[in-house]
């Protein structure tokens, strides 16, 4: 046994210890806190290392998700504490931009931890969610694709707003 | 295949029109850092990677960038949607007017047009994922130098979310090599290249 896997296992009951009086997951070896991630215990030298995520990691409500551009509470670093707020009025084409964020921001976190089985479920529940705002959102002759915009009998697909005119409101 | 979805990532509302802020944004749209040679990079870099974790996240960030374009460009469209003849001769503003009035041009806020040369493809995967780290640092310190520039409170807020965007795909990008360094051999990460080996 060398060195660094003795040091490891040392640590690692160390912490097996702490973490047994808390209520922690299987696979959390490492008590980290929600803003800290987790590394090997031994590594390779001369690669970049960034910490792990860890699995159940704080998350923010869909309004405040998408105005901090996180749904993770641990990786929200603002510049000079300049932070959005939430957003108050949760228009349909707010309520649209909101899950589509989180499920957006879910299916990269999924890209590097896709055995979080606990993840996929919230990824499959904000997507049928994001279903139903799609529906709501479309109901004013607004349509978000083409394949959908002849539904009504009509080609609404040019139809005003385009994504990048000013608008007061909506 | 990609399939346009006709809304944006995050509500874009300029109120106040800027030409003078307007040269400034753009970077983000066709500078060294923009979101256009982060959409490129990561579109292109996919095409050499092993596994498919990093097919994947490349992909999807790929595709985000892509929303991230759109956005800027918006925020450049918005700044510029109605010029007083005044706004039009403010320095910072009436040279690039006089080559593309107000159409959106994939330029550095310097005046350079959108190069090939600001990203990387190196074709292995410890290096790619490298350069992505790097580069997403660097769009950061873009937004973070844009809001020390910028006192318009509609146009901060769509660059607050834009830079914390940088953060969090600093995070995959970095967790994507240690995914990639555990199927490495452990002594010697450097023995081979992955790319070359499918």
């Amino acid at each position: 046994m060398n060195q660094c896997t003795q040091n490891a296992q040392t640590r690692a009951a160390v912490q097996a210890d702490v973490a047994s009086s808390a209520a922690q997951t299987p696979d959390t070896l490492y008590v980290c806190a929600d803003h800290d991630g987790k590394l090997p215990s031994c590594a390779p030298l001369a690669v970049p290392f960034v910490p792990f995520q860890q699995t159940g990691a704080n998350k923010y409500a869909l309004d405040l998700a998408l105005a901090r551009g996180t749904l993770f509470v641990g990786l929200d670093l603002p510049y000079l504490g300049m932070q959005n707020e939430a957003f108050t009025n949760l228009s349909a084409a707010r309520q649209l931009q909101a899950l589509g964020f989180a499920i957006n921001e879910l299916g990269l976190y999924l890209d590097t931890h896709a055995g979080d089985t606990e993840a996929v479920a919230l990824y499959n529940q904000y997507a049928e969610l994001y279903e139903e705002a799609v529906e709501q959102y479309q109901q004013n002759g607004v349509s978000l694709t083409q394949l959908a915009s002849t539904m009504g009998g009509s080609y609404s697909w040019l139809n005003d707003p385009w994504p990048w005119d000013y608008r007061e409101e909506g | 295949m990609f399939v346009y979805e006709k809304r944006l990532q995050y509500p874009v509302r300029i109120k106040n029109t800027n030409p003078r802020l307007a040269s400034l944004v753009i970077s983000q749209y066709g500078g060294p850092d923009g979101e256009l040679g982060a959409s490129l990079r990561y579109l292109s870099q996919r095409y050499s990677m092993p596994y498919p974790e990093l097919k994947g996240l490349l992909t999807d960030i790929g595709t985000e960038e892509l929303g991230h374009l759109e956005m800027v460009g918006t925020v450049v469209h918005q700044l510029t949607r109605t010029l007083t003849d005044d706004q039009i001769r403010q320095a910072g503003f009436d040279a690039y007017f006089v080559d593309h009035t107000a159409g959106v041009y994939p330029t550095a806020a310097s005046g350079f047009p959108w190069s090939a040369a600001g990203i990387g493809v190196k074709g292995d995967p410890i290096c790619d994922l490298t350069e992505d780290l790097a580069a997403e640092q660097k769009a950061r310190v873009t937004y973070d130098n844009i809001l020390r520039l910028s006192d318009d409170a509609d146009v901060n807020d769509v660059i607050k979310f834009l830079r914390e965007r940088e953060i969090v795909h600093f995070q995959r990008f970095g967790e994507a090599l240690e995914l990639l360094r555990q199927k490495l051999d452990e002594k010697n990460v450097y023995y081979m290249n992955p790319a070359l080996t499918q």
